[in-house]
């Protein structure tokens, strides 16, 4: 059964429309990546996915019930969301910040404590934040922000996690690192979706691709079927080539 | 924890809020105190001990807020209003004023009490009048606010509301209730024909006027806060007595509108020194919208009384009253 | 409760925070029942108290000070207490509710909605409802006005600085407006007077109108802890919030609505005092930390001195006259809410 699952999407803000027909079903255990040019649509799918914004016409289901069936509490413990816009102008620590995402879980009672405790340690080691626990989370940089956002939102320990463009504000480094961190997540039965800006990551990372282009659905399959050179060119009118990457087992994307 | 402090805090609020004291002192004597405490604080200076308690079996006295209240002894005593003020002094148990508010400005004895009470109409506060500890009270209609009062009685000092008068005719009972509370019910019946009398030969004096001029009262505390007296109010009842028009068309007391002005085109504008010192002086009075499109404003007739004398409607109302009358009436100048 | 141990508030340089406001407290408390129009000196204030209580220690002291320290000061003193900390709770929680530092029931106009509200009340005669009358009053007035700033004052999920004081200043305008009409229309006796609305007074405590303000602000104050780790997830950001599982919508109306009972009661007991609601939260931030469960019982506390040490000065710089206590609230209150307008283009946005 699909971790979450969108049927004839569509949205429409005003008039404009952001998506129409819009078919996906991400599998547990996968990462899909969300790729496309600005205005395409990715958040959009994204906010859809979360239950954020409501799907008209079309339906999104998570695992299996309709997603607007489940109340706020209930959701929060299937799925989790790393927004784009990390910012938070209020002196929390960073420890702080990630504790929040125990949350869907703090009416549980005495036995969650300690697992509550373990799992805020964990989250943090994971995305290197450890030594940031007592930071003042607004005075760290845009990069160590969203590390700290993501250690939250590990800590929520959900089924499915929806990223929106996690490595927008990171160095090549904790690109990389974050980008294994979701495989090995999903390895572990979770699964991942994310908006990518940068190709060369979906394509290195991503076991399934979804190529948006002005709201509808360009190519969606493995990185391989998508990254295809044409398309690509068409789609963010540029030329790009694609090749075997040298080292890696996936393509790699260059322009021209 | 920290949760728990304020839970209990809240619903330790609400449970007394539920719960709560009433112990309000019903005592309604009180026998002459002592000094009043002495510190850098007090307003006045101690009250004097006297053994003489003025009415042993006390009179009941239902004031003219309707509240009933025994008064069994007024040898020290506060006054609230002016007019209240000078009906005590002239029934001669001034030295038994121990403290006044703002509005009580004659006679001149009165600046020795003190610093003055906080305005008493409207603006009283309770603490400082427990602190004098006086044996009794008096204050009009006006003064307040109303829980102040309640509060002052609870501490057991009786506090007697007088009638408000507006007719030239109440003035003896003012004088009469006033006179009882004191115990010199005596005193107060010739202080009151006396007043009387005052009036009356100003009455007769004003029935002698070739003509009946218009006249509009104004009162102002600074610019922002403008007047018109009308029918009902004290200085009406003046007016009227004087054998003049009051030309107002509004309530007792009432904005004071360009519109209002022109509507009564009095020939003569009547004002108090206090009210026209704090718009400035005669001038600043004369540039006040509407002023200058009435009788009065062009011809310049601008009447100006003492506050206490002309406002007060106590002992010296004759006074005033014949004032009044002269300056309406100058022909009768000879024969006053 | 279980689970808050574990994610208890990281400890900040808050170590003398709850010493110092006790200390203070009750500095104040004794202060309180000792000077005025005339003093009392605190070993006779003790005995009066224990007197009531039932215990006679000896000190002698009379009727008028017993009648001064237990039926005029120790109402006053609680009032004002309740009303300073019911002020700073429901500031506190504005300002977490409304992601904007500068949030306080008088400037986003709560205070004067509730103010009309108990005026008009007031103004009808409160009939069977008799000294409730005021507070719900109160309460009805200020619900309404913060669910019309609340819809204004919004745009794509924020509450910017300035839709926010803007609407709150337009707000109160006309609420001033309608009080100020009210107590000239309606007979000062029922009504109390304008000065009393907008600038505050405890003149007026006595057990009997202290009490019904006791019970609003009461519930205020023991409801709003419940909501504090939500406040936390609402000031991480509205959608953020909703993805932790926070019905977002729900919790705002029942702040609200918990905002205007305390807000209510406050202002029906004492007219309007303003900026108390932004000086106690924000003095005790700086100590707590952005954590609500912190900061609102710290608050209150904080509230509840702050406006102790107002009405004492109320009452005793100018005695026997009475200051109004929200002239010396706005004198303290008003250039702080300036330097904290300056310091809204700081990065941290006036929080730090």
């Amino acid at each position: 059964m699909a971790a979450v699952e969108v049927s004839g999407v569509g949205y429409s803000a005003g008039t404009a429309t952001l998506l129409a027909d819009v078919s996906i079903a991400v599998e547990p255990g996968r990462v899909l990546g969300i790729i496309g040019p600005n205005g395409a649509g990715k958040s959009t799918l994204l906010g859809l996915m979360a239950g954020d914004l409501t799907a008209s016409p079309g339906t999104v289901s998570l695992g299996g019930r309709p997603i607007n069936s489940y109340r706020p509490p209930e959701l929060a413990r299937l799925r989790a969301v790393l927004p784009q816009q990390t910012l938070v102008p209020f002196p929390f620590t960073a420890r702080e910040v990630v504790a929040m995402g125990r949350h869907p879980y703090h009416a549980d009672g005495e036995n969650s404590r300690q697992i509550d405790e373990a799992t805020v340690a964990e989250a943090m080691e994971v995305t290197d934040t450890t030594d940031l626990g007592h930071r003042i989370y607004p005075s760290l940089s845009a990069g160590e922000q969203t590390r700290v956002a993501l250690a939250r939102v590990f800590a929520q320990q959900t089924g499915l996690i929806l990223l929106d463009e996690p490595t927008a504000t990171l160095d090549i480094h904790h690109q990389e690192r974050t980008m294994g961190m979701l495989r090995e997540r999903a390895l572990g039965g979770t699964a991942i979706v994310a908006v990518l800006h940068d190709l060369n990551l979906a394509a290195a990372y991503a076991d399934w691709l979804v190529l948006l282009a002005d709201g509808s659905v360009a190519a969606t399959g493995t990185p391989t079927e998508v990254l295809n050179e044409s398309l690509l060119s068409a789609t963010y009118r540029q030329k790009m080539r694609v090749m075997d990457h040298p080292h890696r087992d996936c393509p790699l994307v260059v322009v021209e | 924890m920290r949760r728990a402090i304020i839970l209990t805090l809240g619903l330790a609020l609400t449970a007394a809020a539920c719960g709560g004291d009433d112990s309000a002192d019903t005592v309604a004597t009180t026998t002459s105190t002592t000094a009043a405490p002495a510190t850098t604080t007090t307003t006045t200076p101690p009250a004097t001990t006297t053994t003489a308690v003025t009415m042993p079996e006390g009179i009941t006295f239902t004031g003219a807020d309707g509240v009933e209240q025994t008064i069994t002894d007024s040898s020290t005593i506060i006054s609230l209003n002016g007019d209240i003020t000078e009906i005590l002094f002239e029934l001669g148990v001034g030295d038994r004023i121990v403290a006044v508010d703002v509005t009580s400005t004659y006679p001149p004895e009165v600046q020795q009490l003190g610093r003055p009470l906080p305005p008493a109409r409207g603006f009283l506060v309770a603490e400082p009048v427990i602190g004098i500890g006086p044996a009794l009270v008096i204050g009009d209609q006006q003064v307040g606010p109303p829980e102040v009062i309640q509060q002052i009685r609870a501490a057991g000092i009786p506090v007697a509301i007088i009638e408000l008068q507006s007719e030239l005719s109440g003035i003896r009972t003012k004088i009469e209730t006033v006179a009882m509370l004191v115990g010199e019910e005596e005193a107060g019946a010739s202080l009151a024909d006396r007043v009387d009398a005052e009036i009356e030969e100003a009455l007769q004096l004003a029935a002698q006027a070739a003509e009946t001029p218009g006249a509009a009262f104004v009162y102002a505390r600074g610019p922002e806060a403008l007047l018109l007296f009308g029918p009902g109010s004290v200085t009406s009842a003046l007016i009227t007595g004087a054998n003049a028009i009051d030309t107002v068309l509004g309530p007792p007391v009432g904005p004071l509108t360009p519109e209002a002005l022109a509507a009564a085109n009095p020939d003569v504008l009547i004002t108090t020194s206090d009210a026209l010192g704090s718009l400035g002086g005669p001038a600043a009075f004369a540039a006040l919208p509407g002023v200058a499109q009435t009788t009065a404003g062009q011809e310049q007739s601008l009447l100006v009384y003492d506050d206490a004398l002309f406002l007060g409607f106590g002992p010296r109302t004759g006074e005033a009253l014949k004032a009044l009358v002269l300056d309406l009436h100058p022909e009768l100048a000879d024969n006053s | 409760m279980t689970g808050d141990r574990l994610l208890t508030p990281v400890a900040r340089r808050g170590k003398w925070l709850w010493p110092a406001l006790v200390a203070i407290g009750v500095a104040a408390l004794i202060a309180n029942l000792s000077m005025g129009a005339f003093d009392v000196g605190p070993g006779k204030v003790v005995a009066i108290l224990l007197d009531h209580a039932g215990i006679d220690i000896g000190t002698e002291f009379t009727s008028q000070e017993d009648s001064v320290v237990w039926s005029l000061r120790l109402p006053r003193l609680i009032l004002a207490f309740t009303v300073g900390a019911g002020l700073a709770a429901t500031g506190a929680t504005l300002q977490g509710l409304f992601r904007n530092p500068l949030a306080d029931p008088q400037i986003i106009g709560i205070s004067s909605g509730a103010a009309l509200g108990a005026g008009v009340v007031l103004a009808i005669g409160p009939g069977a409802l008799g000294s409730l009358g005021g507070p719900l009053g109160g309460f009805v007035g200020a619900f309404t006005v913060a669910v019309v700033v609340y819809s204004l004052a919004r745009y794509e999920g924020r509450t910017e600085v300035v839709n926010l004081v803007l609407t709150g200043v337009a707000v109160s305008a006309v609420a001033s407006a309608a009080i100020g009409y009210l107590s000239v229309a309606v007979d000062t006796a029922r009504l109390q007077t304008a000065l009393f609305w907008f600038l505050g007074s405890f003149t007026l405590a006595t057990w009997d109108t202290a009490r019904p303000t006791l019970l609003f602000v009461g519930l205020s104050l023991a409801w709003l802890p419940l909501y504090a780790r939500r406040l936390n997830l609402l000031l991480l950001g509205e959608a953020e919030a909703r993805h932790l599982g926070v019905d977002v919508e729900r919790v705002r109306i029942t702040l609200l609505v918990v905002v205007a009972l305390g807000v209510g009661g406050a202002v029906a007991a004492a007219g309007i005092i303003g900026f108390v609601g932004l000086l106690a939260p924000h003095a005790v931030r700086l100590l707590t930390g952005p954590d609500h469960r912190r900061l609102l019982p710290a608050s209150a506390v904080a509230g509840g001195v702050l406006v102790l040490v107002a009405d004492l000065a109320a009452r005793t710089l100018a005695s026997p006259v009475e200051i109004p206590v929200g002239l010396l609230t706005a004198l303290v209150g008003g250039p702080f809410f300036l330097w904290l307008l300056h310091r809204t283009r700081s990065e941290y946005g006036a929080w730090g």
